[in-house]
């Protein structure tokens, strides 16, 4: 079946590393008898200049058409060797890459005679493989030089402004009226003094002067399709209502009927379903409609002639090469009830604490009461205790401790006599952080370290509020704590995002933030090739760290569409169309999308695989009932021969 | 149920606990100490009263007088947060709430210790110039100063103002403890304390220093000597040779001590050391005095110096009045405190 092949087989020493128990010289003996063998060699350093001198003259003197290098492991050289014999003319796929010393002489140092068969399977194998196996080409996709960023948070403009600067073209989809996200509504934000919207601002500088950058605000992706290199995407942008700045925006306001939780305050105060620039430096700087709230009473727009309520709404075309998902996260919101929150106003959670501090003048004022003692309560909708299959955050929001320990050091700075109490499960105030703490505890916080199965108690009486806890710093001790106030230090939860994730099909990790592919060796990249994933979208982080992964992202993405072309490996999954039933089992096993039914010519509807997408995992393969679908470079054919060369004696 | 109560820690910190509230409960301090036992862990648990303001159980805690003050765990404090400075301030805090009527907290005030000090040394001034006598200057004879009687009814007096006020102090301690359930260890336990832990000091010599245990023995054999001395002068009515003999070898164990204190103090270096408040400056002045002018007595009496004689027999008789007033009130009180909470901190 196989033509007659001239392989060169080539067994490294690793000077000593591998010939120290693998016996090289009886393992070329024994290959040099193997048919189709031409020649078999020993050498002390084969990655060497000398030694990859010495492959490329035997490849083109014995007129050798497949190699084997039998050395470290292929994450070392593979690459090296492909090169060498490709300088000698031959294609790079005719290389195989025999792993003897990881798998046999530094995993079997204590039997040498053993390893030495072994060393001797693998370059049979090796042998067996390049028999069956075929030039391949890399495959290349065009690229359009853009991306696209969904969520203008500080995750997606950071992302926006890397991807500018690289002379990429970005455009930038914000569902919200303002970007900005969750930053821009925080206060001061550790680790110093700089307020959030402070943080979004010195982005936005930058940003908006820049015209390869366009930043749709109101506006939702309704569709991607395409692939890597070539998404096509629509986005739909509903009008902002207004033309222009009113010049008495407050009396506008005033005359709106509508009243809902004004979510930039998070929830702590009310607004009407005119939402206007909510913080200093607000992109963009004219208001917009809520039309989610708005009864369109029109009222306003007698007021000022700048309001328009019957624009409609746009769609836009976008073309992109990469898609970077920025989408964020959701303060946690306690349930009706949990821990008194919402029938109690002297409840709040942190972010609405952080407001209700920022409006304060000289004194710490909760409606008409000065606020003399504060109960900060930890980890409130974060690391849950599952009871029941009700589903639990049980996860750690990593920036809770840190944001309420920098709070408490501002807030013992800004008024005086104030007593704080810390109700802690863990303190998780890691790395530089723990300064902080540290500076919390001198600035006289007591910290009370509670069990989580016995979580403390509110109890609202009158004008009394007390919240009730064992320490179990001391023997359990009942304290009960008088309070002005109690704070719930909330977590992150992932955006609900239920349309987008329809339409993208990002994976979806067990606590609901979207998975990275890997998360150490690929954090921000994606099953789905050319989709990257930046900030706390990914799970909890702080700004720093959203940050950090959103220039990730942004390097990763770049990487992949500034040439403008991109090279894949062959190792794709390649339907017979001929064998194939259409069982449809492969497009349902395909964890990447890559499979479609597709009309061949004379044969009907068919499975394709799209090379682009397809990662060659082979889970198609296996899925197949009719063994259709074969992975390039690793076919069933070639599998099964491995298997048996390495199998005989 | 308590109540958390802020008030006690910033109080406490005004006696010298100034680092306390950055502990953060790690506990370190704890497993370092050479003197933790099972069932009575401090320093940890005694600063988490604190901190929470746990009044009856941090004096309820007999471990607040278990501690030696070495200094371990303030110098292996990851924190800095001096957790032995801690101990040493609610020990003071604790004399001030033991005493009745918390009358002991003037020795802790910056103008009314010395203040109160002044008023005594006046009283006791003022008591000889109503009770002395004209004083024989062409021979030293300190009885012509003050009647053997009135030396005799005097000490009789000053003693059972002593007593009564140790003893009611340390009623208070004991209401304390036994209010935090901790009962005292028989007769047995109290022989075994008296034994062990105050004529040996046992606990002490688990401590690193030794020269701390040794100068401490010093001391305080130093003021037994000196009482036993001056009881032998007392029963016979005169200066027998043996009060003599024991009280120069008190004298001398005491000025040993108490120098070997001053200096460190002044020092500064051990974390014993590195914060002391007026009390423990006018402890050891005091000390000194008493034992400076007791030897100064001796010389001129042996010598003959009629002036020198008087005069230092009066400042020795003020100074012990003073010394021996404050006693209940002052750090010299932990002579009464360590040896109760010691029993009554026995398992039996």
């Amino acid at each position: 079946m196989s033509p007659n092949r001239r392989i060169g087989v080539y067994v490294c020493w690793c000077g000593g590393n591998i010939s120290d128990v693998v016996d090289v010289k009886k393992v070329v003996e024994v290959i040099s008898k193997e048919s189709d063998v031409v020649v078999a060699k020993d050498f002390m350093f084969m990655c060497s200049d000398a030694g990859q001198r010495m492959i490329e003259e035997d490849v083109k003197e014995k007129k050798l058409d497949a190699v084997v290098v039998a050395s470290c492991s292929p994450k070392l050289h593979e690459l090296t060797f492909r090169g060498a014999v490709t300088r000698a003319g031959l294609n790079p796929y005719m290389y195989y890459h025999a792993n003897i010393r990881e798998q046999v002489s530094w995993a079997h140092g204590n039997d040498p005679a053993e390893a030495t068969r072994k060393a001797i399977r693998h370059i049979r194998a090796g042998v067996a493989y390049l028999r069956h196996a075929e030039p391949l080409k890399k495959i290349e996709v065009k690229a359009a030089r853009s991306v696209l960023i969904i969520g203008g948070g500080v995750a997606g403009l950071r992302s926006a402004l890397d991807l500018s600067r690289m002379g990429l073209n970005v455009y930038l989809v914000e569902r919200e009226p303002f970007v900005g996200g969750n930053t821009a509504k925080l206060w001061e934000v550790y680790p110093y003094k700089r307020k959030g919207w402070e943080v979004i601002d010195s982005i936005l500088k930058d940003l908006l002067g820049r015209d390869n950058v366009a930043i749709y605000t109101n506006a939702e992706v309704r569709s991607v399709s395409g692939y890597l290199g070539n998404f096509e995407v629509k986005v739909e942008i509903k009008p902002r209502g207004f033309r222009g700045r009113c010049e008495d925006l407050e009396r506008v306001v005033s005359v709106c009927p509508i009243k809902v939780p004004n979510e930039y305050d998070f929830g702590l105060t009310n607004r009407c379903a005119i939402i206007a620039p909510p913080y200093p430096g607000a992109y963009p700087e004219i208001p917009s409609i809520d039309w989610k709230n708005c009864v369109k009473c029109r009222k306003c727009a007698e007021v000022c002639d700048q309001i328009e309520l019957d624009d409609e709404v746009q769609t836009v075309r976008l073309k992109v090469g990469a898609i970077v998902v920025a989408t964020g996260f959701r303060p946690y919101e306690p349930r009706q009830g949990e821990y008194k929150y919402g029938s109690s106003e002297r409840v709040l959670t942190l972010p609405q604490f952080m407001k209700l501090v920022e409006r304060s003048g000289g004194e710490l004022k909760l409606g008409n009461r000065t606020i003399r003692t504060v109960v900060f309560i930890y980890c409130v909708g974060s690391r849950q205790v599952p009871s029941g299959d009700e589903k639990v955050n049980s996860y750690c929001s990593r920036y809770c401790c840190n944001a309420v320990m920098n709070l408490s050091v501002r807030i013992l700075d800004r008024f005086n006599g104030l007593k704080l109490y810390h109700l802690f499960r863990d303190i998780r105030t890691y790395g530089k952080h723990e300064l902080m703490y540290e500076e919390a505890c001198k600035k006289g916080v007591i910290f009370i370290k509670y069990d989580e199965n016995q979580p403390p108690e509110v109890l609202v009486s009158g004008k009394r509020t007390i919240v009730r806890v064992r320490d179990l710093l001391t023997e359990r001790e009942e304290l009960e704590i008088p309070s002005d106030l109690v704070v719930l230090v909330t977590g992150m939860e992932p955006t609900p995002n239920e349309k987008l994730n329809e339409i993208l099909k990002l994976p979806i990790g067990k606590d609901g933030f979207y998975q990275e592919m890997h998360p150490k060796l690929k954090p921000v990249e994606t099953t789905l090739a050319g989709m990257f994933i930046a900030g706390a979208c990914q799970g909890p982080k702080d700004i720093r760290e959203s940050v950090l992964s959103s220039s990730a992202a942004a390097a990763k993405a770049a990487t992949l569409v500034l040439p403008g072309r991109i090279e894949l490996e062959p190792f794709t999954a390649l339907v017979d169309p001929e064998r194939c039933n259409l069982s449809k089992r492969c497009v349902d096993e395909c964890p990447y999308g890559a499979i479609q039914i597709r009309r061949y010519e004379g044969l009907g509807e068919k499975a394709w695989v799209n090379e682009v997408l397809c990662k060659g995992c082979g889970a198609c393969v296996a899925a197949c009932p009719n063994g259709a679908i074969n992975i390039r470079g690793l076919t069933n054919v070639q599998i099964e021969e491995m298997i048996r060369a390495a199998g005989r004696e | 149920m308590t109540e958390v109560n802020p008030i006690l820690i910033e109080e406490i910190k005004r006696y010298g606990a100034f680092d306390v509230t950055a502990c953060y409960s790690c506990g370190v301090c704890t497993a370092i100490c050479p003197l933790v036992e099972e069932g009575r862990e401090f320093p940890r648990r005694m600063i988490r009263y604190a901190l929470l303001g746990i009044r009856r159980k941090l004096f309820g805690s007999p471990e607040l007088w278990l501690c030696y003050y070495c200094g371990e765990c303030t110098s292996s404090c990851p924190r800095q947060a001096d957790p032995g400075g801690f101990m040493m301030a609610a020990r003071r805090y604790a004399i001030a709430e033991y005493s009745f009527g918390r009358i002991a907290k003037i020795f802790y005030s910056k103008i009314g210790a010395p203040l109160t000090f002044i008023v005594l040394t006046l009283i006791a001034g003022l008591l000889m110039i109503l009770f002395g006598g004209n004083p024989n200057m062409s021979s030293a004879d300190i009885f012509s100063l003050l009647s053997r009687e009135t030396i005799h009814h005097a000490g009789i007096a000053v003693g059972i103002i002593v007593l009564l006020g140790a003893l009611v102090n340390l009623a208070m301690m004991y209401r304390h403890l036994s209010q935090n359930s901790v009962k005292v260890g028989g007769l047995s336990g109290l022989i075994r304390v008296l034994i062990k832990e105050v004529a040996y000091q046992g606990r002490y010599v688990k401590c690193e220093s030794r020269s701390r245990f040794l100068t401490h023995m010093s001391l305080f054999w130093g003021f037994l000597l000196l009482f036993l001395a001056s009881g032998v002068n007392f029963v016979s009515g005169t200066r027998s040779p043996i009060a003599i003999v024991i009280g120069f070898v008190g004298g001398i164990f005491l000025l040993v001590g108490g120098i070997y204190f001053v200096a460190k103090r002044a020092e500064r270096r051990e974390p014993f050391a590195s914060y002391s408040d007026f009390m423990d400056w006018a402890f050891l002045a005091l000390i000194l005095l008493v034992g400076v002018t007791g030897f100064l007595l001796d010389f001129a009496l042996v010598t003959n110096l009629p002036l020198m004689a008087y005069t230092m027999f009066s400042m020795h008789l003020i100074a012990a009045f003073d010394l021996l007033i404050a006693a209940p009130f002052t750090k010299f009180a932990h002579a009464v405190y360590r040896p109760l909470a010691l029993w009554m901190s026995e398992r039996v």
